[in-house]
Parts: C-alpha cells; sequence; structure tokens
C-alpha cells in the first residue's frame, strides 16, 4: 500500500518571517511621518553626495563663480538639515536617557562627523565668508582673508562629508536579512572610517597639500617682487615686465593704478573667486596670483578620494553583503522556516567550497537528519489522519 | 430532502471546500480531508446536522450521504474534464495501438475504454483520493521531464527497466507506455472478492497484508476486471500498474518500472507547484528526494532510484 510521505511543497514568496520583509507596517499617522522624514533624509544624503562631487568637477574643470557659489550655498543647506537632524536625534534620544547608545551603538557618532564639523569648520565659514564679501568687500578684506587661511587649513574636514554615505546603509531597509544589513554596514563604516583617518592623520602631519602649495606660491612671488624692487627700485618698468612675463600673476597694482592685467574684466569677474588666487602686497605693488592649478590639484585628489569610497562602499553593498546573504543569512533563513513552519522541507543548499563552514555543517544536519524526521512524523501524522479541520468550521456554516 | 434542502446540502459542502485550512489544497486532497474529517467526528456532526438550522427533518444518515455525494460531485466536476482532455490531447494513440494492440483498430476505443475505466475508479473515494499523484504528474508533464532524464542519463534506472525488467521500448514508447499504467494504477484501490482462509472478503490493496491475501491472487482478479474493460490491456502492464502502488520490499526484482512510478507517484501526490524558491533552498524536487533517501527503507522506496531521481532534479533545478 502506497505510504505517499507528505508533500513539502510550499507557495512560494510567502514569508512569515518579519525579518525578511522588514519592520512589520504600521500604518498609524505617526509612522507614516517618521517613514516620511527618513526617505527625505536618504534623498538629502543621495543629493549631498552628488553636490560633493559636483564642487569638486565644478573646481578642476573651472566653473563660472555663480555655478560654484550656488554649490556651495547648496552644500551649507544639507550641513545645516545634517547638524539639525543630528540635534533632534541627540534631543530625542536624550529625552529617552539613551544618547549615548545613539551616539555609539547606533551610529551616532556618523551623524555627529558628517554635519556639525563640517558646518562649523567648512561651509558655514564659506558662506560667511561669501556674505561678508558681497555686503562689504573693502571694509572687510582683512576678516575675509583670515577667514578664508583658516577654512584652507582645515579643508581636509570636506573628505567628512564623505562619512554620509555609510548612512544610508542605516536608512535603507534591507528586505532581506536585517542580519546581513547589519554586518554590512559594520564592515563598510569600518572600512570607510579607517580610509578616512588615515587620510585625516596624514594631513594632519604632513598638512594639506593645497594649503602649502598656496603658501609656499605666497612666499615666493612676495619673495620675487621683494627682489626685484630691490635690485632697481627706480625702474619700475623692469619689476612689471618680469612679473607680466608670469603666467600665473593674473593683475598688477601700482598703488591705485591697474599697470596689468592678465585676465579681462568678465574673466576676472565670472571666473575667479575669492580663493582661486592670492593677493600679495609689497611696497608700492599690489599683485594677484593665480591659485587655480593648484585648486584644480587639489580637487582632482578629492575626487580620487571620493571615488574610492564610493567604489568601497558600493563593493561592500553588492559583492560582500551578497556573499554574507548567500554563505549566511539565506541559510538560516531557510533553516528557520523548516523548523517552524509545519509543511516546508525544502533542503539548504550546501555550495561545496563552504561545506566545512560551521553554518553549512549545521544545514547538513538539518537535510540529512532533521528534514527526513520531520517527513516522517508528518507522515505519522496523516496515517493517525489527524485533520486539519475542526467542528468549528462546521458550526461556521450554522451561523 | 426538499429542495431547499438541496441547495442547503450544496451550500454546505461548498462551506466545507472553502474552508481556509484546506481551500490552498487540490480538489481531491481537499475532498479527502474532509471525508477523514467526518469519519473522525461522525457523532457530532450527525447531531449538528440535525440541529433546527440545518436539516432537522431529514434522518442524518440521509443528510450525510447527500452530502458525500454532492461532495464528490463537485469535485468530480473538476476531475473529469481534465482527465477526458489528456485523454484526448496528451497520449499518442498510435503508439498506445503498438504497445497493446487489438482488433480494434480505432483509437477511440481505446480512448473511450480508459475514459470510462477512469470514472469508474473515480466513483472509488480511496482510488479518487490517490488519484492526486496521476493528476499532478499529467497536469505538469512530470512523467515526460523525468523519463528524458532517465533515457538520456542512462544511469542505473534506465538499465533496470532495460536489463532487468527486459523492457524494450524507444523514449517515446516508454512515455505512453508509463501513461497508460499511471492512469490504471488506482484500480489496485478497488476492491475484488477474494476467497482466503478465513473466507470470502473483498479487498484492496491496502488489505493485502491484513487478510494475508497473496499478491498474485490478488492480480488475477484485478486482471479480470481491468480486462472485462480493457481488453487491450497486457498482464506486464497491468502488473506493473497494481505494484506502483506497493513498497519495494512487496515487488519483484524485475519490477523496476513499479517501483519507479512508486516513488514519482509518492512525490506528486501532494505536490504543490512552487512559484519561487527561496534563496539559499534547494529545488523542491531535489528536497524532496533528498530527505526521502533517507527514509527509504520507512517508506519502501528503493534508494538507488531516489538517488538517481535526487541528481536528476539537482541537474535540472527541478
Amino acid at each position: 500500500m502506497s505510504a505517499q510521505p507528505p508533500s513539502q511543497d510550499v507557495v512560494g514568496g510567502i514569508h512569515g518571517l518579519q525579518h525578511r520583509v522588514g519592520k512589520s507596517g504600521q500604518t498609524g499617522d505617526k509612522e507614516r511621518k517618521t517613514s516620511g522624514l527618513e526617505n527625505f533624509i536618504i534623498v538629502a544624503i543621495v543629493l549631498v553626495i552628488i553636490q560633493t562631487f559636483i564642487a569638486e568637477l565644478a573646481v578642476f574643470y573651472r566653473w563660472p563663480v555663480q555655478a560654484r557659489t550656488i554649490l556651495l550655498i547648496l552644500g551649507f543647506f544639507f550641513d545645516l538639515t545634517f547638524t539639525v537632524e543630528f540635534i533632534v536625534r541627540s534631543i530625542a534620544n536624550g529625552r529617552k536617557k539613551r544618547f549615548w547608545s545613539y551616539f555609539f551603538r547606533m551610529r551616532g557618532w556618523v551623524d555627529f562627523m558628517s554635519s556639525v564639523p563640517l558646518l562649523f569648520l567648512n561651509s558655514g565659514p564659506l558662506v560667511f565668508l561669501l556674505l561678508i564679501n558681497r555686503s562689504a568687500e573693502s571694509l572687510a578684506v582683512i576678516g575675509i582673508l583670515n577667514i578664508l587661511k583658516v577654512v584652507k587649513a582645515i579643508r581636509v574636514t570636506r573628505i567628512l562629508r564623505l562619512i554620509r554615505i555609510m548612512k544610508i546603509f542605516g536608512k535603507i531597509k534591507n528586505a532581506d536579512s536585517k542580519m546581513a544589513q547589519h554586518h554590512t554596514t559594520t564592515v563598510s563604516t569600518t572600512a570607510v572610517s579607517l580610509v578616512l583617518l588615515v587620510i585625516f592623520a596624514f594631513t594632519f602631519i604632513t598638512g594639506d597639500q593645497g594649503v602649502q602649495l598656496s603658501r609656499e606660491r605666497e612666499t615666493y612671488y612676495r619673495g620675487l617682487t621683494q627682489r626685484l624692487i630691490s635690485v632697481n627700485p627706480a625702474d619700475t618698468a623692469f619689476t612689471e615686465r618680469v612679473l607680466q612675463a608670469d603666467r600665473h600673476v593674473l593683475r598688477i597694482y601700482r598703488g591705485v593704478d591697474e599697470v596689468y592685467s592678465g585676465v579681462d574684466f568678465d574673466t576676472w569677474t565670472g571666473y575667479y573667486a575669492v580663493d582661486d588666487y592670492v593677493e600679495i602686497e609689497n611696497g608700492e605693488y599690489r599683485i594677484f596670483v593665480s591659485l587655480t592649478d593648484i585648486e584644480k590639484k587639489s580637487a582632482q585628489n578629492n575626487m580620487l578620494i571620493f571615488m574610492i569610497v564610493i567604489v568601497l562602499v558600493l563593493g561592500f553593498m553588492f559583492l560582500y553583503s551578497n556573499h554574507f546573504v548567500q554563505t549566511v543569512s539565506d541559510v538560516i533563513f531557510v533553516l528557520m522556516r523548516g523548523f517552524r513552519e509545519r509543511n516546508y522541507s525544502l533542503q539548504v543548499r550546501i555550495p561545496e567550497e563552504y561545506a566545512e563552514h560551521e553554518v553549512f555543517q549545521l544545514a547538513r544536519f538539518y537535510n540529512d537528519k532533521f528534514l527526513p524526521a520531520k517527513m516522517k512524523r508528518m507522515h505519522k501524522l496523516k496515517m493517525e489522519k489527524k485533520s486539519q479541520l475542526s467542528m468549528k468550521d462546521v458550526f461556521k456554516f450554522e451561523e | 430532502m426538499t429542495d431547499t434542502d438541496k441547495q442547503k446540502i450544496m451550500e454546505f459542502v461548498n462551506h466545507l471546500l472553502s474552508i481556509p485550512n484546506i481551500s490552498g489544497e487540490p480538489p481531491l486532497i481537499r475532498e479527502g480531508m474532509i471525508i477523514s474529517f467526518i469519519t473522525q467526528n461522525i457523532q457530532q456532526i450527525k447531531e449538528t446536522l440535525t440541529s433546527p438550522r440545518l436539516f432537522p427533518d431529514a434522518p442524518p444518515e440521509q443528510t450525510l450521504k447527500s452530502i458525500l455525494l454532492v461532495l464528490r460531485q463537485l469535485v468530480l466536476k473538476d476531475i473529469v474534464p481534465r482527465v477526458e482532455s489528456w485523454l484526448q490531447n496528451r497520449i499518442d494513440y498510435r503508439i498506445v495501438q503498438k504497445l497493446f494492440p487489438s482488433r480494434e483498430k480505432d483509437e477511440n476505443i481505446y480512448r473511450s475504454g480508459l475514459s470510462e475505466y477512469i470514472k469508474k475508479m473515480l466513483m472509488n473515494s480511496e482510488s479518487r483520493y490517490n488519484f492526486n499523484a496521476v493528476y499532478n504528474l499529467f497536469e505538469y508533464d512530470i512523467l515526460d521531464r523525468y523519463v528524458r532524464q532517465i533515457f538520456e542519463r542512462r544511469g542505473s534506472i534506465y538499465n533496470e527497466i532495460k536489463r532487468v525488467e527486459r523492457i524494450a521500448l524507444e523514449f517515446e514508447e516508454y512515455v505512453e507506455y508509463t501513461k497508460i499504467i499511471l492512469l490504471i494504477k488506482n484500480t489496485a484501490y478497488l476492491r475484488v472478492p477474494i476467497t482466503t482462509g478465513v473466507g470470502k472478503v473483498t479487498v484492496n490493496a491496502g488489505d493485502l497484508k491484513k487478510f494475508s491475501v497473496p499478491l498474485s491472487k490478488f492480480i488475477v482478479r484485478q486482471e479480470q476486471q481491468v480486462m472485462s474493460q480493457l481488453p487491450f490491456m497486457t498482464k506486464q502492464a497491468l502488473v506493473s500498474a497494481i505494484k506502483s502502488n506497493l513498497k519495494e520490499r512487496m515487488t519483484e526484482k524485475e519490477d523496476a518500472s513499479a517501483r519507479l512510478f512508486y516513488i514519482l507517484s509518492s512525490r506528486y501526490q501532494e505536490y504543490k507547484p512552487v512559484n519561487k524558491v527561496d534563496r539559499g533552498a534547494e529545488t523542491p524536487d531535489k528536497s524532496w528526494f533528498g530527505s526521502s533517501k533517507k527514509n527509504s527503507g520507512y517508506f519502501g522506496f528503493n534508494e538507488r532510484m531516489l538517488h538517481e531521481l535526487y541528481l536528476i532534479a539537482g541537474d535540472n533545478m527541478w
């Protein structure tokens, strides 16, 4: 007589486990608002990454000042937004007495590092500079230059903006596995943080290359002007001819008179921002020396770092997380369904190359011992004719 | 029984068939579950049926009989048209005529003979319940794909069929042979009268052990029953059909096809197609054959065959 064992087929795609479907759907207003806010933050992160890259690209390709100013203001608003986000989250978690948990365990430090230092050390001062420059150019020249020097000295903080990429991991709910999401985030956060830390530390030890080159150039031209004047103080024409022949010299003033201009007025006003040149005063001379080549190299370096971080993060997101899912979380998911669900009897797929891994050894036990025992048990239950119907089902008809 | 009662019975049966716990099952399995449930709770159900809101005026036995009748009608309404469709479109009668020569050359004789006999089997509840495997094997074209692989690989199953059972058929012929055997295999669930040491008993394949009925005697009785309606049927095919309902230890060395059909029938008795297999999981057939290998003794499967089917399912992602 046929001893047909129970079937194990299941309707695919219907998973009872919460971790596969993400957070359970509360549909309250509060949930919707939170979700809306989270989506806004994700969009903002994506936009700020694009903005950061385009800002460097704008410097590299010498876009007009106006375009770069818009990008600068955009960057400021993003930094402001993220700073507000960090403050709000800190207050909210602080009220629940879990600020430190938020800061260290829930990556609040990433929120902090990618917002507050940038706002106060980078985009904030630059926007402030821009406002002063626009409203009272002649009155605040000394102040502008001082702020500019400070900002340039700590321009390395720009790379902190890249750290926001990691926040995307925390925001996007991985529909497949919370464990995979957590592990990928941890590994990528560690890798990206270490890369940025090395760059940061290296810059602080050896100094910013761009800043150093700018200073060297300023010193060189100050010295050159000084030497030219001292050779023959009466022969101003000689001094001016030598300076005019230099490709980095943009404009030369003697007293209030402009004696040379290497760029026309439209180019000067349209393409040279305050950090694209350095103004050197020496005796009666005031010369403007271009820094665009240094800025360009600096932007190129920043873009390289940017690409490294992006590729690193994408690599973890798509390659490592996929590997993790295949070798850990998918296996556990199948095991859990097999343990929990009566009619689920699919075996775990064990790749030969990973057969010795502990998780696959467990899977081997599940395939070879647990499932056959479960199959037998289900068959015995069927033989005992344990019905899946009850009298309640019949009574329902009466109702 | 009044028309209102008949209407109510129809509604009651429809209600039972749509109970969420079983509504996802195929019709034949649902019917089996309902019958099993009624059998287990017969007294309570009888009391319920006579309640004022159901059928207070009819004797519960009669109501129950009507319920089971309507249940069978509803299930057969789904199944019979499918069977007729297979008989019309899925069987190559030119090959069947070659395999089962008969004086009648008209393929309609074969078709109508099979149709009538299947309907007869479907009137029996046990035979009907176990017909679900046949239903699935036909409906999802399982035979063709497995037999094709068996013939292409020329592994142990092929060797057993060809060299031990000595079936000298080509792939297409064996597929048609298999179809005919599967269509009539549930004849083993039809009861036949047999005289034993304890007297005359009416038995089916499930009672052989209980009444110590020799298999050969049972086969002879079945042969008489089948041949009366399907004169073209050969003894070898009928033996395979009957033995495809039995565990390996009840078969002979040369019953390779029967052992294969027993495994495939067991696999597809409660089969439900899977739309998408979970990532990290093996495919349904491979998993089933894999788990069954470990239980081959318990279920009475041939382990070597299971292993080959396991490899076939794995290679083809079934």
